[in-house]
């Protein structure tokens, strides 16, 4: 196991045993070699290629098969050389394979010299000419100084290698039809790769032939390209499991080949013909036929090739390329004695990845295959074919150790390491087996748990899904797009003021009884695309549920009512002119109380809580300047399993699925019609002073397109959607849609204890922490199930995984800071609403002095340790009161610090004025008859607490202007 | 040379009505609240191309086209056609995808018209810039695809003083 990073900060884990795998100096040198060849090698097939077509030395370049497979031959012996250097130890094999290939070049060309006609020229253009026997002679020289070259750093290197231990002998397992199906072509390709490398030779030596196989330096370079096509296929027939990805550089040469093939016929006049075997050859045809078999021996080949991977790992989600990316990836994030082995891990991201419901789940498959392609940019062989050793110093060098930046285009490397780490960590940590060595105990095995209180009957709720929808066109009165907090309370108040309404909600209907222990499926089930929204710089992480009951479904229930200095704000006509009534808002904030029975949580509460608590009062922070509390929340008779983010399975999270949505169904029968997995495209709205807003079209999930028509529509998609929705329908043209979005940025500490807490059996959010004074940050005690602790605990590599093992001694707080209102939604180019923002100075700053205020209350609290969120710990733990006085310096790097939110808020904002509003006191569009918008997107700016409660205030407050 | 006769124009009617076919895969029927869009769009266009087809014949940028097909071109294939395909994808294609389906069917139509009337004959495209009866007709294929865009931005300008307008 790996030193943890106890020590000072700027310490980096090295690499566990697992990873290591020390390279001798030998082998280094021999690495360094194979760069260089390959670098070589690959320039001169560029120079073989481009030769007929551009340039002084077109007219050496005349025999243009033999120029074609040149070509090949030079490009696949680099690309065999960047594999071998990839990983040395492991691929001696491969690099006999290049020597073998050079002694085969030097072989035919002596034979050439000694029994072929080499008394021809080859004209260099301007540079004159010279005879075939010259250049041949040149040839052997140069390629019998780099066959010495190489096998002398090879032998130095194969006498470096510690020998290997004696394993004792297994088996070898079972080969599945596929797989042999591939071993029977490799052979046949190699038998068929030989003799054709022999045919290339006698071809020049016969009188019949030769007037083909006139420029011996050509033909000679065919017959090596043969030869290592044939070797190459042996060596992969005889480990079919082991060797399978050379098999991919050996196709990738065929298709080259057939690149340049195509390009000669394209750019090159090829009407000539050549004597062979009595009948004049044109050379049309013969470059057209070998485009076209090595065409399609490359498609069989691909198709075999791509079966065999599939049928291996039985791969639904993810293409053999990028699932060997992923598997390499996990077996080095995941970086200590792995009790699951990283080939499980894979396993199981793929069946993870096959059940997503987000439909950006092609990211996952881009980032995978930009993780496999990102080291050749470096003259690397793919991320798979590196040993574990260099894939772990990839990942470093572009991802620990890359400079922070908001430039998207710059973080795509590091975005594509980030997303696979993300999949591994999910797919480890939600695995049974590793919850003994972190010490976590799934709440069904604690002994507080409750059978009897988990749901399993039939929920009291209607909801259609898809297939239930039997109209395409549907009428109502009121449309609500969006079943969360606001679009759930407006609902009622509606529905209790005699209207009918139709809830469309974009996500799935999830009853409590199927809410399940299982972090990633639940995940999957009730955040869709939420759970991958990012700002447009990738640093920056936009959580938010999509479902039914929306975000009050896997929310932690926190309840604030609105402040009042923020309301004061919201009211002033100088800064947005809300126009609130605030005593019928306060009115309102206390009726939803009532309703969702908000009460102060005194059970099950998080046990890191009180440590908390009495950190801050020994401080002498409580109560006189922070006002330190458990929350209030809609939940009532908590049991205390920690799973709030993944939906209460024992009807204690009071949430809009629990409540509000079966109360109406119950009490208004036929008044609310809920049909979920159903998303709005647009909406449509005649013009006019005002316009008015006619019908929307959506689409269910099966596919199918509906139109309904209402005679008022209401946007509560959530702070992201529903601006995106107005954008998307071409609405709010001239208002600021979309524009001053805010956020409760929220950046956690994590500490370290001495004794171990258990802080995950527990109340997620229990405890919060409110300054007094106008500070503009919060705390809130916050710990998480293994796998979303597991995406969010700091560290990399070894110290991630040594974390993880002192998961049950560890807590979490949170400081979540109201950040101005500088964020923005646009449309992304990739389809979608995209999310722009970079953290203002003083918003870092308040975050800076918040979470520094927060580290001394944990050492007073007795932790040890305490690390802030960063993308890499170099400099972001402390171990003193003393050392606290860094923590500005890593703050004010925000693409250093991870952020993020669960509060998104404001896009839609209310205002009274529409150059500053997109709707008005009334929530109706400016400039809209029927068009309204209520939830968290319509704050001016943000709250900097929890805005759940404040979005019900704000639906009860809107239900009668909307009714009216 | 053109040659308009009777069977022609049935021939051509006949061609717009296949494409026709194709057209209302992308949207079976023009909602009642689209109707007043509809006509705006396509009498927008079919009015001013019409006029524009033979102002530009005589500044010698495009062959003549006899008023019979100038007319089934315009009011026809533009106007009713193309408008009837642009409030069918406007919604559910991207901008590019849309101007790219105009300009190929643009270009087809034209063809036709041609291998039918007789007409589109002509060697250069816009003052000599390109050369070829190819570069003719697609270059004004080219300048069709603008329709989308075109309609969109101005529908949009239009909907601020004219109400009950749908637009995107």
């Amino acid at each position: 196991m790996s030193s943890v990073g106890h020590e000072s900060c700027g310490q980096v884990s090295t690499p566990s045993a697992a990873i290591e795998l020390l390279e001798t100096a030998a082998e280094r040198r021999f690495r360094t070699l194979l760069r260089v060849l390959a670098s070589g090698l690959v320039l001169a097939g560029l120079a073989y290629w481009l030769g007929p077509l551009v340039g002084p030395f077109r007219t050496l370049y005349r025999e243009l098969p033999f120029v074609s497979n040149s070509v090949t031959k030079v490009t696949v012996l680099g690309i065999c050389c960047l594999y071998v250097s990839g990983n040395v130890r492991d691929r001696m094999g491969l690099a006999a394979i290049v020597i073998a290939a050079h002694l085969v070049s030097v072989g035919a060309m002596l034979v050439a010299l000694a029994f072929g006609k080499t008394n021809g020229t080859m004209s260099f253009g301007s540079l004159g000419v010279a005879s075939v026997r010259t250049v041949l002679w040149g040839a052997v020289g140069l390629d019998g100084a780099i066959t010495l070259v190489v096998v002398a750093f090879f032998i130095l290197a194969r006498r470096s290698q510690p020998a290997a231990a004696a394993l004792p002998s297994t088996p070898a397992p079972e080969l599945l039809v596929s797989e042999k199906r591939m071993r029977a072509f490799a052979l046949f390709a190699a038998v068929v790769f030989a003799l054709s490398g022999v045919g290339y030779e006698l071809g020049g030596l016969l009188d019949s032939t030769r007037g083909l196989f006139q420029q011996w330096p050509f033909v000679t370079n065919s017959v090596v390209m043969s030869a290592t096509f044939g070797m190459l296929w042996l060596y992969v027939a005889r480990d079919i499991r082991r060797h399978l990805p050379l098999g991919g550089v050996a196709a990738g040469g065929l298709v080259l080949s057939v690149v340049v093939g195509l390009s000669y016929l394209t750019f090159l006049n090829t009407d000539f013909t050549r004597p062979f075997a009595g009948n004049q050859l044109d050379m049309t045809d013969v470059l057209w036929g070998m485009v076209v078999l090595h065409a399609v021996c490359a498609l069989v080949f691909f198709v075999s090739y791509n079966a065999t991977w599939k049928a291996r790992f039985q791969l639904n989600f993810f293409r053999p390329v990028q699932y060997r990316a992923l598997l390499a990836a996990a077996g080095v994030v995941i970086d200590g004695p792995a009790v699951v082995p990283p080939e499980e891990v894979a396993q199981s991201v793929e069946r993870y990845a096959v059940k997503m419901t987000a439909s950006r789940t092609w990211l996952y498959r881009m980032a995978m295959l930009g993780l496999q392609a990102h080291p050749v940019l470096y003259l690397k062989p793919p991320f798979s074919e590196l040993s574990p050793r260099l894939r772990y110093e990839h990942i470093r060098t572009h991802f620990q150790k890359v400079k922070p930046t908001h430039n998207w285009l710059l973080n795509l490397p590091a975005v594509t390491i980030r997303m696979a780490q993300q999949l591994c960590f999910a797919a480890y940590y939600n695995d049974k087996r590793t919850w003994k060595a972190i010490g976590y105990v799934p709440f069904s095995e604690r002994p507080d748990y409750d059978p009897a209180r988990r749901a399993t009957g039939p929920h009291p709720l209607t909801v259609e899904r898809p297939d239930d929808v039997a109209e395409d066109v549907i009428e109502t009165e009121i449309c609500i797009i969006g079943t969360g907090a606001g679009g759930s309370i407006l609902a009622c108040q509606l529905a209790e003021r005699g209207h009918h309404v139709l809830m469309l909600e974009r996500g799935r209907y999830v009853e409590p009884r199927s809410f399940s222990e299982d972090e990633v499926e639940m995940i999957s089930d009730l955040y869709g695309d939420g759970v991958m929204q990012q700002t447009e710089d990738f640093r920056f992480t936009v959580l938010q549920g999509s479902c039914v009951g929306g975000s009050t479904t896997v929310n932690n229930a926190v309840c604030f009512d609105p402040p009042a200095g923020v309301m004061a704000r919201w009211n002033d006509p100088v800064i947005h002119d809300a126009g609130l009534d605030l005593d019928e808002l306060s009115k309102s904030t206390g009726a939803v109380r009532r309703f969702l029975s908000v009460t102060t949580q005194h059970q099950g509460l998080n046990p890191s809580g009180q440590l908390y608590v009495d950190g801050a009062a020994r401080l002498g922070l409580s109560p006189s300047l922070i006002q330190v509390a458990p929350v209030d929340a809609n939940i009532r008779d908590c049991l205390g399993c920690g799973y709030c983010n993944i939906g209460c399975a024992y009807g204690a999270k009071l949430s809009m699925l629990e409540t509000a949505l079966p109360w109406v169904q119950k009490n208004f029968p036929d008044r609310v019609r809920i049909i979920s997995e159903c998303e709005v495209q647009r909406i449509r709205a005649v013009s006019g002073s005002p316009a008015r807003a006619t019908d929307l079209r959506a689409t269910l999930s099966n596919g199918r397109r509906i139109t309904v028509k209402a005679d008022k529509f209401i946007v509560s998609a959530g702070t992201v959607a529903s601006s995106y929705l107005l954008m998307q329908s071409g609405l709010g043209r001239g208002l600021p849609v979309g524009k001053h979005v805010s956020f409760n940025m929220g950046a956690p500490i994590t500490a370290e204890f001495a004794e171990p807490l258990d802080a995950y059996a527990g109340l997620q959010i229990s405890h919060y922490g409110l300054p007094r004074a106008l500070n503009g940050f919060a705390f809130e005690v916050w710990w998480n199930p293994p796998v979303s602790q597991a995406e969010n605990m700091p560290g990399w590599f070894g110290e991630h995984f040594n974390n993880m093992l002192r998961y049950k001694n560890m807590m979490g707080v949170g400081v979540i800071v109201g950040t101005a209102g500088n964020a923005s939604i646009y449309k992304s180019p990739l389809g979608g609403p995209g999310v722009r923002y970079v953290p203002e100075q003083r918003d870092l700053a308040t975050l800076s002095r918040g979470l520094t205020m927060l580290g001394e209350i944990l050492f007073e609290a007795g932790a040890q340790r305490i690390m802030l969120n960063t993308w890499d710990l170099r400099g972001a733990q402390f171990t003193e009161k003393s050392q606290l006085d860094r923590i500005d310096a890593v703050v004010m790097k925000p693409a250093w610090m991870s952020l993020g939110t669960g509060h998104p808020q404001g896009g839609n904002a209310l205002s009274r004025d529409p150059r500053r509003g997109v709707v008005g006191a009334d929530f109706r569009v400016h400039g809209y008859e029927n068009l309204y918008v209520c939830d968290a997107s319509v704050f001016p700016s943000s709250l900097s607490v929890n805005p759940q409660l404040t979005t019900m205030t704000l639906a009860h407050y809107a239900a009668p202007r909307i009714s009216a | 040379m053109t040659h308009i006769t009777p069977i022609r124009v049935v021939g051509v009617l006949g061609f717009y009505a296949a494409l026709y076919v194709v057209i209302r895969v992308t949207k079976k029927s023009v909602a009642p609240v689209e109707k007043k869009t509809f006509l705006w769009i396509a009498t927008a266009w079919a009015v001013a191309v019409f006029i524009a087809n033979y102002l530009l014949y005589l500044a010698g940028v495009m062959s003549f086209l006899p008023w019979v097909n100038n007319f089934m071109h315009t009011f026809i294939w533009i106007g009713f056609c193309q408008t009837w395909l642009y409030l069918g994808i406007r919604e559910t294609e991207s901008l590019p995808a849309q101007c790219l389906i105009f300009g190929i069917l643009s270009l087809v139509v034209k063809y036709a018209e041609q291998r039918l009337f007789g007409t589109w004959q002509m060697d250069h495209f816009f003052f000599h810039w390109l050369h070829g009866n190819g570069a003719y007709v697609g270059g004004w294929s080219l300048l069709d695809a603008s329709y989308p865009a075109l309609t969109l931005v101005v529908a949009r300008v239009v909907a601020k003083y004219v109400p009950g307008l749908v637009v995107t």
